[in-house]
């Protein structure tokens, strides 16, 4: 077996992303500023949080920038996994078609695990 | 409490379906020798009346040319194509994820043109469409970008239409859609459905997080736009505004601003009678029902459609209050049967439940009876679960719709013992069909969101009477959490994406065969074969024959064929349609997790194509980037 084959029977369908729609197909995929692209981000215009969900750390303003623009990046508050959980789902959204380095995707995986480990 | 919500009157026994009636149902006009929509035509068939590759030489299939998608000098992370490529006049037109539209040469391969996205855009994923112009306006292909904008590219070289919205693009996101802010996602995910001179598009907001909010977003509506000028025509709201048919089934004013309800998929169209098909997806949030009392319509429904206006016709809901993510998202299939002599015009509904209901698709009333049958209560606070849900009568379900203890993986002793600890030291409750998602608990109720028969969609051939799928076994479990702000949410290690069997060896943890080709002889609605679909290499040898789960689906040949790439084993087959048997096998460097196409080279040579590049609803490994061809050898 590939060492990537610890990703497999995780996600998903669709076109990308997300997270609780990975298992049926139905997401979205934003990969870029374009016509009517939403700026991602973590405050609105009078400072409030604009995902409440999302715990602070290092890594949150990547894995917000990254992720916003295929889905909303809240849905990661869904879901509870380990470091190798979150990183065999980030792989995934990397092949489909999240877009950044090596690097921050690292960041993206440090936080996520961090955030949003295994419950009890 | 079983209630026979319908009957025909013409019985169940059929007769013999007239070839020639039963090609009606295909749309006229579509060139043979060409692949002008995703799905064919809009019939959603996936027939081809091509006869060059038969059951007695497809053996004899050799690759002929392939073409790599991945730009030089990109060095990101591979990525997966779920996109069907469309020939038309001898060019084959594809959408690359990596961000471009390309013209090939449909005979030797050899790029005709390639339109790069603005901004490093990537285009929807599952494909785009192909308009034949008006004598005003050129021939032009329609797709979306995944930012919410929607292109119009001259089919001759690629440029923008400058007349087509604002220089070529129609931004979708439109203040009546975008509800609650247009900040939110939205796009075009998949190929839109050309009708005369109307782009009619789905929508795609994603499903939204859990929590108290979780199920507002944009509307999922329907809409058809002037394929010359990309000026709205219609709107269709799929979630019943107030004084709407259907809005009382949204209780204590829950359709103010609800999301999804949305086609993602692909529809159909019944041309001569200019009826279209949605198939519209579930509600969010689809795992948690108890803010919105009440069935949901459109929900998990197929609604027909004047195509010309938008009016509503009938609609056909598959799934209650759907809280398991059940979807309608495959498009419908059109086909003419013959009951004691008279020709029905019917329409055959998939989904990822693995039910396959058959409708008169001029009214909506079933030809084979369909029964509401009582389904388990759900035992969260505030949610209402139907307390019935459609079943057919025949065929039998199409996948397995129950698990319980003692029917897991049976077979190799490491994973069979790896299943049983895995339902075990986990205390999981399993049951259905329809079992609700438990609480506190991981839970299985088969087929699940992953189960069934996805947005690829089924195919008939009109001659053989069949209706032929690839269907997927493939379980997940569920289990909902209870958040500090009183919002329930589908939440675990083992919930979420994970499937229901061991990661690291990919080996899924129910019964065999997790994936199958399943035929239905349409003249008695009986199960014509079942053959298993896929190998599980892990497994020792002897052991391999498990079936794979698949996205991606097949297509039927008028000479007896049927293709199909999508299981994640790499492979890509050909089987005789009237007998499932396998005739013919190639082991790629991918999976094909897409459906393949065939069509008619310049050099008179019937091509199979497919794109392979892994990826898709099975998480296969991407591992490739081509779109191959096959063709018999050249005499």
């Amino acid at each position: 077996m590939t060492k990537s084959s610890r990703s497999h029977f995780r996600s998903a369908d669709a076109c990308l992303a997300l997270i609780p729609a990975l298992v049926s197909g139905a997401v979205v995929l934003l990969l870029s500023a374009g016509v009517g692209a939403a700026a991602p981000g973590t405050a609105g215009a009078a400072g409030q949080d604009e995902h409440p969900q999302l715990p602070q750390g290092a890594g949150r303003d990547v894995m917000v920038r990254v992720c916003s623009k295929c889905h909303d990046p809240e849905l990661a508050a869904d879901q509870q996994n380990d470091k190798a959980g979150w990183k065999g789902l980030v792989d995934q959204m990397a092949s489909k078609g999240a877009d950044a380095t090596d690097a921050e995707f690292a960041q993206i995986v440090d936080y996520l695990a961090t955030a949003f480990p295994p419950a009890k | 409490m079983a209630r026979l919500i319908a009957r025909t009157a013409l019985g169940l026994v059929l007769a013999t379906m007239v070839a020639a009636a039963a090609l009606r149902a295909q749309s006229p006009g579509t060139p043979p020798g060409e692949w002008r929509s995703a799905n064919f035509d809009n019939s959603a068939n996936r027939y081809s009346l091509l006869e060059q590759i038969t059951p007695g030489n497809v053996s004899q299939l050799e690759r002929v040319w392939s073409f790599h998608l991945k730009p030089a000098g990109y060095t990101g992370r591979p990525r997966e194509d779920e996109a069907i490529p469309l020939v038309v006049g001898g060019t084959m037109y594809l959408a690359s994820p990596y961000g471009a539209i390309h013209a090939l040469d449909a005979t030797t391969g050899v790029e005709k043109w390639k339109f790069p996205l603005p901004n490093n855009e990537q285009p929807s994923k599952r494909g785009l469409a192909y308009w034949p112009g008006d004598g005003t306006a050129p021939p032009s292909l329609i797709f979306g970008g995944l930012s919410g904008g929607m292109f119009s590219l001259k089919a001759s070289d690629g440029t923008l239409n400058d007349g087509f919205g604002e220089h070529g693009v129609v931004n979708l996101k439109t203040p009546d859609v975008m509800q609650t802010g247009m900040s939110a996602i939205y796009s075009l995910l998949t190929a839109p459905t050309i009708y005369k001179n109307l782009i009619i598009t789905g929508a795609g907001m994603g499903e939204g997080p859990g929590g108290s909010n979780g199920g507002s977003g944009p509307a999922g509506d329907t809409r058809a736009w002037d394929a010359r000028t990309g000026r709205l025509v219609w709107t269709f709201h799929t979630v019943p505004r107030a004084g709407e048919f259907g809005a009382d089934t949204w209780q204590e004013n829950s359709a103010k601003n609800r999301s999804g309800v949305n086609v993602w998929g692909y529809m159909s169209l019944d041309e001569q009678r200019g009826i279209l098909y949605m198939p519209l997806g579930a509600p969010n949030n689809d795992r948690v029902g108890t803010d919105r009392p009440g069935n949901n319509l459109f929900s998990s429904s197929v609604v027909a459609a004047d195509a010309n206006t938008g009016k509503y016709l009938w609609h056909f809901q598959i799934v209650h209050h759907d809280i398991w993510d059940y979807d309608t998202q495959s498009a419908p299939v059109l086909v003419d049967l013959n009951r004691n002599g008279t020709t029905i015009p019917a329409i055959l509904i998939v989904n990822k439940m693995g039910l396959l209901f058959t409708l008169n698709r001029v009214t909506g009333t079933p030809i084979i009876d369909v029964e509401e049958r009582p389904v388990p209560k759900s035992d969260v606070p505030k949610e209402e679960t139907s307390p019935t849900q459609p079943f057919p009568v025949k065929p039998e379900p199409l996948v397995q719709i129950s698990a319980s203890r003692n029917n897991l993986y049976k077979g190799e002793p490491q994973h069979q013992s790896y299943c049983e600890h895995m339902v075990d030291d986990n205390n999981m409750k399993l049951g259905g069909p329809f079992m609700p998602i438990a609480v506190n608990q991981y839970s299985i109720s088969p087929p699940g969101p992953a189960g069934g028969i996805n947005f690829w969609g089924a195919s008939y051939d009109p001659k053989l009477h069949l209706f032929i799928s690839n269907t997927n076994n493939m379980w997940q479990p569920m289990r909902l959490i209870l958040r500090p702000d009183g919002s329930w949410v589908n939440s675990g290690p083992l919930a979420g994406t994970r499937r229901f069997g061991d990661a690291e060896r990919k080996l899924l943890c129910g019964p065999t065969p997790w994936g199958e080709l399943v035929a239905v002889n349409m003249d008695t609605g009986d199960i014509a074969y079942r053959k298993t679909l896929g190998v599980s290499d892990a497994l020792p040898a002897g052991m391999q024959n498990t079936g794979r789960p698949s996205s991606g689906g097949v297509i039927l040949t008028a000479s007896g064929l049927t293709f199909v790439g999508g299981t994640d084993d790499f492979r890509f087959r050909a089987f005789a349609t009237a007998t499932g048997q396998q005739l013919w096998e190639i082991k790629l460097a991918s999976s094909v997790e897409t459906t393949p196409i065939t069509y008619m080279g310049s050099d008179r040579r019937q091509y199979v194509a497919v794109v392979s590049t892994g990826g898709g609803l099975t998480g296969s490994e991407v591992t490739n980037d081509e779109i191959i061809t096959f063709a018999l050898p050249k005499r």
